[in-house]
């Protein structure tokens, strides 16, 4: 197995498991924020002439 | 590893885990009428056809609601569509394809979740914004099928790895659907 693949591995177990800790915060009445990959480009790209 | 093996393992892991899901929702009868698992694989599989018609560049479909999918297996079978298109298109992928900006048309409601413009994306940025929300989704759905009593698929990456990294085995799955 190729490093790599093992960076890929910790990055996609991660996203997994925050998407349950997401969904049992919202049971718990919690909203949860938005991890999204996207949102979290747009939150780095950000400027603030936007 | 170049980008497009990274983006195609993900893709080939991501059909196969959509699958093993969806064969531990269609084992039980509970999880496949659960309202909380079908909003999320619903969820799952608007995104990434939505995605998959921008980088096509076709227009937008009207968003699918529960009720166009009567049947739970009409859905899984919208899901074995999007990954069969979706192989097809990552197939034909360059570098260079993956580093052009994209035009993404909910950018406005974007825009309010943000509360500013979202900052231009390229086509790589989704393909693994679309993978990436699948496995979040998917994981929401695990924890799901634990509280209703059933055994969640294991479908970590690297369990797809060690495994010799398997195709989804729709056919068995969906075999006698009404729609195939």
């Amino acid at each position: 197995m190729a490093l790599g693949e093992l960076l890929q591995h910790g990055a996609n177990h991660g996203v997994h498991h925050r998407g349950q800790v997401a969904l049992l915060l919202r049971v718990l009445g919690h909203v949860p924020g938005n991890v999204d990959l996207l949102f979290y480009d747009a939150e780095r790209h950000h400027v603030s002439a936007f | 590893m170049n980008a497009i093996k990274i983006i195609l393992q993900l893709f080939e892991h991501m059909e196969w885990a959509d699958a093993l899901v969806w064969r531990s929702v269609l084992s039980n009868s509970l999880a496949e009428n659960d309202s909380t698992i079908r909003e999320r694989l619903l969820h799952i599989h608007v995104v990434q056809h939505g995605f998959l018609h921008v980088w096509r560049e076709q227009a937008l479909p009207e968003l699918p609601k529960p009720s166009d999918f009567p049947e739970t297996t009409r859905l899984a079978a919208w899901g074995r569509e999007y990954h069969q298109t979706a192989a097809a298109f990552v197939a034909a992928l360059d570098e260079a394809l993956l580093d052009g900006s994209l035009s993404i048309p909910w950018a406005d409601q974007l825009a309010v979740r943000l509360a500013r413009p979202p900052s231009p994306v390229t086509l790589g940025q989704t393909m693994l914004q679309v993978a990436s929300h699948s496995s979040h989704h998917r994981g929401q759905i695990n924890v799901r099928l634990r509280e209703l009593g059933c055994e969640p698929p294991l479908i970590d990456f690297i369990i797809w790895l060690w495994l010799g990294r398997p195709s989804a085995d729709w056919d068995s799955l969906l075999r006698g659907a009404s729609n195939l």
